[in-house]
Parts: C-alpha cells; structure tokens; sequence
C-alpha cells in the first residue's frame, strides 16, 4: 500500500484547434491506508483524474507520485495499483476465474497458485459458485464483484474505483456499500472512490474531494465539507436535500446587522455580522440546510411563516416544499406531523446555521 | 389482425416467397440439367427442361484436359494466400484505425483506403499488366494475383475490421494493462478473440473474390498457371461452345466455396461479444 500524492496536476486535451482544460493545477494526497472519493457532477474531471492516478492518460504538467516516487513516466503495467471499471470490463472470453486469476498471470505466478489465491478471494466475495461462468452469464452484481475481486487479487499500491456502484441498483448497492467498507477495513489498503452520488462517498470515505469544472474545490472529511463548505457549489452538491439558497443584502437594523432576501429577514449570528460589517460588501448569498430548518422551536432558535406548496413522505421523515413570497424552500420535518398543503407553518433555525458566501466569488465568508 | 386476416398475409406471404425461390434457384436448376445433357440437346433452339439422356460422363469429360484439375488448385492457393494477407494487413491497420485514429491518420487514410476499391478495375487493367511485367519479369505466377488481388481485398478488411475493432471497448485492454500486461499479449488474448467472428466473414468475403476473379487472371496468367475462371471459356470444341461440360465445371468449382461456408458458418456466431460490459 502506498501513499498517493497529486502536485499541480493538469491535464489538457487539444481537440481539433481547441483545448479543453481538464483538471487545473490538482494538489491531493491520499494517505496510505486511506480512502478517499472524489465526487462531482458529469464532467468535472474526476475520470480523468483517476486515469491519470492509474497512467491510462498522461497528466499535461504537474506530478503524481506514490510513496514519494514520481510515476508520471509509467506504464499502468509499471505502476501496481489495481482498478475497478464502472461497466466492469471483464474479459467476455474467459471464466470468471479466468477474469479473476489475470493479473496473477501477469506477475509470473504459477497456474496452481493463482488458483488457491481466486478461491480463497472468490469465498471472502461469495462468488464461489460462479467460478466457471462466463461474463455473459452473470448478473450485474456478480459482475461486479468478479469485476472487484480482479482488482483485489493481488497487492497493490492502491485500489482504484471507478463509479463501480453506477450500475447496481437498490437493494444491492447496500451490499455492495458494506462489502467496500469492510473490505477496506480488513486490508488496510489505500483506496481512491470516483463517484457522483455524494451519498456513497459520505457512506464510504474517510475523507471526500470536491471536484468542479476541474478545479478541486474542498477536500475533507463528511463533517468539515457538510458544516464549513468552502464554496456555495459544495454546500449545494453536499447533503440532500440540497441547500437552500437566498440572495441577500446586508443591512442594519436596532443596532445589529440583519439580513433582507426581499420579504425574508435572516438573522445571522454577532460574529457573522461583524465579519460583514468590516467588509463593507452588502451583497451575500446565504444558505441553510433543509435538516436546520425545524417545526418546532428549540432555544435560541429564530422563526418565520412558510406555506407549505408540497409534503414528500419518506418514510421516517417528510420533506416539505415551502413558498414564502417568491422563495422555494425545503424543509425536513417528521413524518408523524399532519402536514397539509395549504398549512402555514413557522420555520425555527439557530443564527449559527447559517451559511454566508460571497455574491460574486461564492465562497464562504462565516 | 383478426385471424382471417392474419391467414390471408401469411399466405400473401407463402406466395410471394415461392414465386422469389422459383426466380432465384431456376438459374441453378438450369444449370444442373444443362450440365447432365448431351452436346446436341443443349445447343437445340427450343430448350428442354429435363434432360432426354442423363450424360454423367460429362463429369469425366471435364478432367480429360490434365491442366482442368490443376486450375482449381491454382485457384486455391492464391484465394487462400490472398485471404491470409488480406486477413493480417486488415486487421493491423484495422486495429491502428479505430485505436489510433489520430497518429494514423483517421477517417483520411481510412476514406482514401476505401477509394482504392472505387475506381473500376478495367481503367488499371494495362498499367497493372505493365507494372508487374516490368517488376517481376513475369505475370504468369501465383504471388502476381496474391499481390494484385489485395487491392481490391485489403481496403474491404482494413475497413471491416477498423469497424470490428470501434465495437470492442476499450476498457477491456485498459483493464488488462492495468492488470499488467503488455499491449502485445493482450491484443492477443483479449482483443483478437472478440473480432474473432468478425475476421472469418472478413476472410469469406475476400476468398470468394479472389476465386471468382476473372478479369485480371485471364490477362494476368494463363500458361504455367491457371485459375478455374480462365479454364471455363475453353470448353469450345470448333465454333460451338460445349456449355454441358462449361455447366458441369463451374457446377464442380462451387463445391470448395460452399463447404468453406459451411465449415466456417457456426464460427461467426457473434454471441461472444454480448454481455462484455455493463449488465
């Protein structure tokens, strides 16, 4: 196991006559033994990032190393990490022990050997039983784990894994979550998780990287991204349901700095409205997680009416869609509540809760 | 559909397909039954449709001339030598086309590979004939026709097999070098399989060119060697063509084909292919 250290990586494609930026000026490191996802939405350079990681792409500049050693120059073959592909990628014309035993084939080690090796791999993955079916033949949650167990059969410097859970639906994908952790926990390996579902990521990482049009936004752990977003674009993707947005002026009232989203006054904390007041800037965009807005009011908490527009039942608990003046807001609320649409109801958040970012560079100011 | 209904196009349907059969297999039967008669019934005005005297010794007739049976085999060797070439340029360039689009030129050298196939043959017929004369010192050998015929063999593969390869994805080499093997071994082991069907209707496709061809062989060869195609017009005898004898070679020439379809049908089964990525 190794640790994985990306400095300054960029990667840029020359089209015809155009040049598409990729990932810009990359630094991450992966500690051995860690996991790590890199989420984002489509296009946000995470596959590329992974690809550069395993050597299928040629980073433009910057340097990726392993355990100190620079790899930028390496084949994949040279460079030991192991990797899962999101359409599993198993070889259609060979078994799954075939599929499994590969890379084995690849290090010189004998045909006996190989095969202890995927039996003993094969019963940790339940997949004993399938040992002699081909690719074909499977389902797509047995692919996936010949398709895991290929990459976990030797030992590499890091395990790679590439939206592996994109196809596996429902139920499954439960199963296949805990299969991760625990794998993960019982070989100590360094492991690097590409996903758009933040919630896999927040269920699987021992920290998260945020990606965004190729820049890396934030990267930490759940709790860091999901209380101190670095930028408004985290704590929209971080958390569902999504946060609610308001564009704010800034504004004194009695004596302390309130916040005006046209009929909404928000109320921030002292220290949120002393940072504002230095500033000078009187526009904010300001952000409260659906989870921080409460039905009922707890100590120190500040209220306003909402009407509630549509009731979401989902089972231990109830997202209402909330209208107050031209705003849409979310709030999750139990599920044992009578909510009808058409109900005005009060709204309780803390000051602390919210989040404040910059109008212009939306990033976090308090 | 109502039932009535549904009966009527299937009848439609019958009718139709029975009338195409009779269209299609008539000249085949003619052929057979020509094939079987004797010198005077087939050069008759008005035909007979079933022959008044079975002439099997036709059969026999069509080897008295010593170089008949040799042809067939002159036609084998450069049909089949034909293909292997056809077969292993295709399927190199092929491969170089649809992995390596850009550092081998792309959709140009493919298009422009393609055009080889384009201009009709007959325009070439005479540099060719000159060209090779002057190259070799003689046309009349088997390696002259292997080599012509891959102009029009070779850019039929290399665009068939560019299209084999565009459909294996990608993923699957780079698994394999991720797993850590080398570009050779796993062109080899995993890609080569799975255009694997693709290459023998490649492989059919150009055999049964270069054993039809007529034009350029009966230019090209015609002493020391000789295909079949060449040997058929020489069944004259005088001013009458003996077209018994004609029917019943060419009848004898259609039998390698037909047994290398037969042989090689079940192996372009595509279903290996199916099922390789997502589930």
């Amino acid at each position: 196991m190794a640790e994985v250290r990306l400095a300054r990586v960029n990667k840029v494609y020359e089209g015809r006559g155009q040049q598409v930026h990729a990932v810009r000026d990359l630094d991450l490191v992966v500690e051995n033994g860690e996991f790590v996802s890199i989420v984002g939405p489509s296009g946000c350079g995470k596959s590329t990032t992974l690809r550069m990681i395993v050597g299928l792409e040629q980073a433009t500049s910057g340097e990726i190393l392993f355990d100190g050693a620079m790899v930028n120059e390496l084949d994949p073959q040279a460079r030991n990490v192991a990797m899962a592909f999101e359409n599993y990628a198993l070889y259609p014309n060979f078994s799954a022990e075939e599929n499994i035993g590969f890379p084995l084939e690849a290090r010189g080690i004998p045909k006996q050997e190989r095969r202890r090796r995927v039996r003993a791999l094969a019963e940790l993955l339940q997949i004993e039983n399938i040992l002699h079916q081909h690719p074909n033949t499977l389902s797509g949650g047995q692919k996936q784990r010949v398709s895991l167990a290929r990459a976990l059969i030797r030992e590499p410097a890091a395990f790679i894994l590439d939206e592996v859970l994109g196809h596996v639906d429902g139920h499954l994908r439960f199963q296949m979550l805990f299969d991760l952790k625990r794998l993960h926990q019982s070989l100590d390996s360094t492991m690097i998780f590409v996903t758009h579902d933040q919630m896999e990521a927040i269920a699987l990482s021992d920290r998260i990287a945020v990606l965004h049009q190729g820049r890396l936004v934030q990267c930490g752990t759940r709790d860091e991204l999901y209380d101190t977003p670095a930028t408004r674009f985290v704590a929209d993707f971080v958390g569902e349901p999504p946060t609610n947005f308001f564009e704010v002026r800034f504004a004194e009232e009695g004596g302390q700095g309130v916040l005006h989203a046209d009929d909404l006054t928000l109320q921030p904390t002292p220290e949120m409205a002393a940072l504002m007041r230095s500033r000078g800037d009187g526009r904010y965009v300001v952000g409260i997680r659906p989870q921080n807005l409460l039905c009922t009011p707890r100590a120190g908490t500040i209220s306003f009416d909402a009407t509630i527009d549509i009731h979401e039942y989902l089972g231990e608990r109830s997202i209402l869609t909330l209208r107050r003046g031209r705003h849409s807001i979310q709030a999750l609320a139990s599920a044992e509540g009578a909510w009808a649409p058409g109900d005005e109801i009060t709204l309780n958040y803390r000051p602390r809760d919210i989040m404040v970012f910059d109008a212009e560079t939306e990033a976090l100011v308090a | 559909m109502s039932e009535k209904n549904y009966r009527l196009v299937r009848l439609l349907l019958l009718i139709f397909l029975g009338v195409w059969l009779v269209l299609i297999m008539f000249p085949f039967y003619f052929q057979i039954i020509t094939s079987l008669k004797d010198v005077a019934e087939v050069n008759r005005i008005e035909p007979t449709f079933w022959p008044e005297v079975f002439v099997l010794e036709n059969y026999s007739a069509i080897w008295n001339e010593p170089g008949n049976f040799k042809s067939l085999i002159d036609s084998f060797i450069i049909a089949t030598a034909n293909t292997i070439l056809s077969l292993f340029f295709g399927t190199l360039a092929g491969y170089a086309l649809a992995r390596f689009p850009r550092q081998s030129g792309g959709e140009n050298v493919a298009m422009w590979i393609l055009s080889n196939r384009m201009f009709p043959p007959v325009a070439v017929l005479l540099p060719m004939f000159f060209l090779f004369e002057e190259l070799f010192g003689t046309t009349d050998t088997h390696m002259a026709l292997i080599i012509l015929y891959l102009v029009f063999n070779m850019p039929l593969a290399v665009w068939l097999m560019m299209v084999f390869f565009r459909d294996v994805p990608r993923e699957l080499e780079e698994a394999a070098y991720v797993d850590g093997h080398k570009p050779f071994k796993v062109f080899f082991t995993i890609t080569l399989p799975l255009v694997g069907p693709g290459m023998i209707a490649v492989a059919m496709l150009c055999w049964i060119f270069a054993w039809n061809e007529y034009l350029f062989a009966n230019m090209f060869i015609g002493t020391d060697v000789k295909t079949f195609p060449v040997v058929i017009p020489s069944f004259t005898s005088g001013s009458q063509t003996l077209w018994n004898l004609v029917m019943a070679f060419s009848l004898v020439a259609m039998i390698p084909p037909v047994v290398l379809f037969v042989i090689l049908r079940r192996y372009m089964v595509r279903g290996l292919s199916l099922g390789v990525v997502k589930g």
